[in-house]
């Protein structure tokens, strides 16, 4: 068994696509830091959402694996072997699985090793690895089965194809079931989840692989029925509860504040970064004082702010997991002019939007003169007076007034 | 005519441009329903078919390269090299006709699907030639399903090339993209008739 094992590890499919699954997935987690790279339930979610793209090609791998004994004539000279059915189907199962399991856990440590750089507050939802763990070994076997049953060349990548519309389909659905869809994140809005809920995941898709296997064997195919009535047994606590299961982590959520005009707010989870956030939003709205409607306000991420309604800012990390203070820069400026009409945050008339757009750019920038468009003639002095009375009309919806101010003509 | 009959046939032409006219009436089916979708952007709703229905042309016509009996037909008096551009072409002609009206002309439409179609039929044949027939929906797979989470919008220069699937119909620098792809694919493809290909 532990020769036969080797053998299969080392001349099977798996072998091969181990390098080409790991760079696939490195690309995509480094076209992405902002989604995993500044805490943890981040990387834990990211892990998941890689399955949209992993999952396909471990299907495809595990079908080409599963073709195997058709495409090279053995399937009589293997069962002629006194190994059982189950044990020659796990052994071949477990070339592509395990491979796609090394190279998902070495990029998941690699993201790991990032984040735990930068993150200053709670630990790695291993649960949440745990079910993205499971999630592999499930479309693995689906795969494996569907190569062992189905003679077509082409199996392979078309079942990828439809892995892949499966598991996309299944993230716009609202219905508890799809957070067993391997690439569904495990939360709801930007509450984060319990650890249950990616348990019962963990376990359905384990068990559904085991009940997959068991298909593949032609004497004990009858074990898959209970299999399978396990796995849903696995499933049922997500899929009764839905998203009622994810609550908040009422400490993780909590605001930490830094003094200075205007005030600003980050959760505990990202506290660490508070001092770089404070200061550039400070340094983008210096000098347009808190007569404004929004300057009075605070600024900062958060689900909930007990003290007044918070203008909120995006956090993006980069991979040094520090706050992407481009962005953040960009979510001040854009509060410097704060429309409000109708309850949108933008005004009915195109000229006063690029006129907004220049403003804010300013702000956002503050570019020494020679100014031109809406700014042209003025100095650095004269647009920061400017700002702050567009700012005024604007939150009022005072559209003559905001025109007046520009010397448009109506 | 009868022997071209008869290489169609000895790759299953035939059955793979059945699936592959059923792939394209699901795929305008699937244009129609994300379109119709309020929570999706129009000019960007079709994308997705744009790029399934391309990579599934392209694996499904990769699947007729595959002889059955190529060492035999190694021994015959034949260039067989003429005989696989012309596979290539017509390969690449038909998907272009199968998948032209499946989506309206817009900016995630029509011509980025054809667009599409060609590049990675392309990129089929290339991996074709280098690790044969049977292994050639490798790469356009990989390839796909990376590029298609890594390029989002905002991931740096270059983008337009090496993530030509998923630009928009007026994107310059896609369309020498899969040109180049398909042009390569087919020469290789042609080039390496003399080779042993499994």
């Amino acid at each position: 068994m532990k020769r036969a094992l080797q053998v299969e590890l080392r001349r099977g499919v798996g072998i091969c696509t181990a390098l080409p699954l790991a760079v696939a997935l490195a690309l995509i987690v480094l076209a992405h830091p902002r989604d995993w790279a500044g805490d943890w339930y981040g990387w834990g979610c990211y892990l998941r959402t890689s399955l949209i793209v992993l999952g396909p090609l471990v299907v495809a791998a595990a079908a080409w694996q599963g073709g195997r004994e058709r495409r090279r004539d053995l399937t009589e000279l293997l069962r002629s072997a006194s190994r059982p059915a189950l044990q020659r189907a796990g052994l071949s199962l477990a070339s592509p699985a395990a491979w796609a399991l090394a190279a998902f856990l070495t990029v998941g440590l690699a993201m790991a090793a990032v984040t735990a750089q930068h993150t200053s507050y709670g630990r790695p939802p291993l649960v949440l690895a745990l079910s993205a763990a499971a999630a592999v070994l499930m479309l693995a076997s689906v795969g494996f089965l569907a190569g062992r049953l189905s003679p077509w060349r082409v199996t392979a990548p078309l079942l990828a194809l439809v892995t892949y519309v499966v598991t996309g389909a299944a993230s716009y659905s609202g219905a508890g079931w799809r957070y067993l869809s391997p690439g569904v994140e495990l939360f709801s809005g930007d509450v984060p989840a319990p650890w249950w809920p990616a348990l019962s995941a963990a376990g359905f898709l384990a068990v559904a692989a085991g009940a997959v296997l068991l298909l593949a064997d032609d004497e004990r195919r009858w074990l898959a029925v209970p299999a399978l009535g396990l796995a849903v047994l696995a499933a049922a606590p997500i899929v009764r509860t839905g998203q009622h299961a994810f609550s908040p982590d009422a400490v993780a959520e909590q605001l930490v504040c830094a003094d200075g005009e205007p005030p600003v707010c980050l959760t505990r989870r990202h506290a660490d970064q508070l001092p770089e956030v404070a200061a550039a939003v400070q340094t983008v709205l210096a000098g347009l004082g808190t007569s404004g409607p929004v300057l009075e306000q605070r600024f900062g991420e958060g689900l909930r702010d007990p003290r007044g309604v918070l203008n909120p800012l995006y956090l993006g990390a980069d991979l040094s997991g520090h706050a992407d203070l481009d962005v953040v820069r960009g979510d001040a400026a854009q509060r410097a002019v704060p429309w409000s009409c109708a309850g949108e945050s933008y005004p009915p008339d195109d000229r006063l939007g690029a006129a907004t757009y220049e403003l804010t750019g300013w702000v956002r920038d503050r570019p020494p003169p020679p100014y031109d468009g809406v700014l042209a003639g003025r100095t650095a002095a004269q647009v920061l007076d400017l700002v702050k009375q567009f700012a005024a009309v604007a939150s009022r919806c005072d559209l003559p007034a905001a025109r007046a101010l520009l010397a448009f003509r109506p | 005519m009868r022997l071209g009959l008869l290489y169609a046939r000895s790759r299953s032409a035939l059955a793979a441009g059945a699936v592959l006219l059923a792939l394209c009436a699901a795929a305008a089916l699937a244009g129609s329903w994300l379109v119709a979708r309020p929570s999706l952007e129009p000019a960007t709703a079709r994308l997705p078919v744009t790029v399934a229905l391309a990579l599934a042309a392209a694996v499904v016509l990769a699947g007729t390269l595959h002889s059955p009996a190529h060492e035999l037909e190694r021994t015959t008096p034949r260039s067989w090299a003429v005989w696989r551009a012309g596979h290539a072409t017509a390969a690449a002609l038909g998907a272009v006709v199968a998948v032209l009206p499946v989506l309206p002309a817009a900016e995630h439409g029509q011509q980025a699907l054809v667009r599409n179609t060609a590049g990675l039929l392309g990129l089929a044949l290339l991996t074709a030639a280098a690790l044969g027939p049977r292994l050639a929906w490798t790469l356009p797979l990989g390839y796909t399903a990376t590029v298609y989470l890594a390029g989002s919008p905002g991931t740096g220069a270059g983008r337009p090339l090496w993530a030509f699937l998923l630009q928009p119909a007026g994107s310059a620098p896609a369309v020498p993209v899969a040109l180049v792809l398909l042009a390569a694919g087919v020469a290789t493809w042609a080039a390496t008739a003399r080779l042993q290909m499994r």
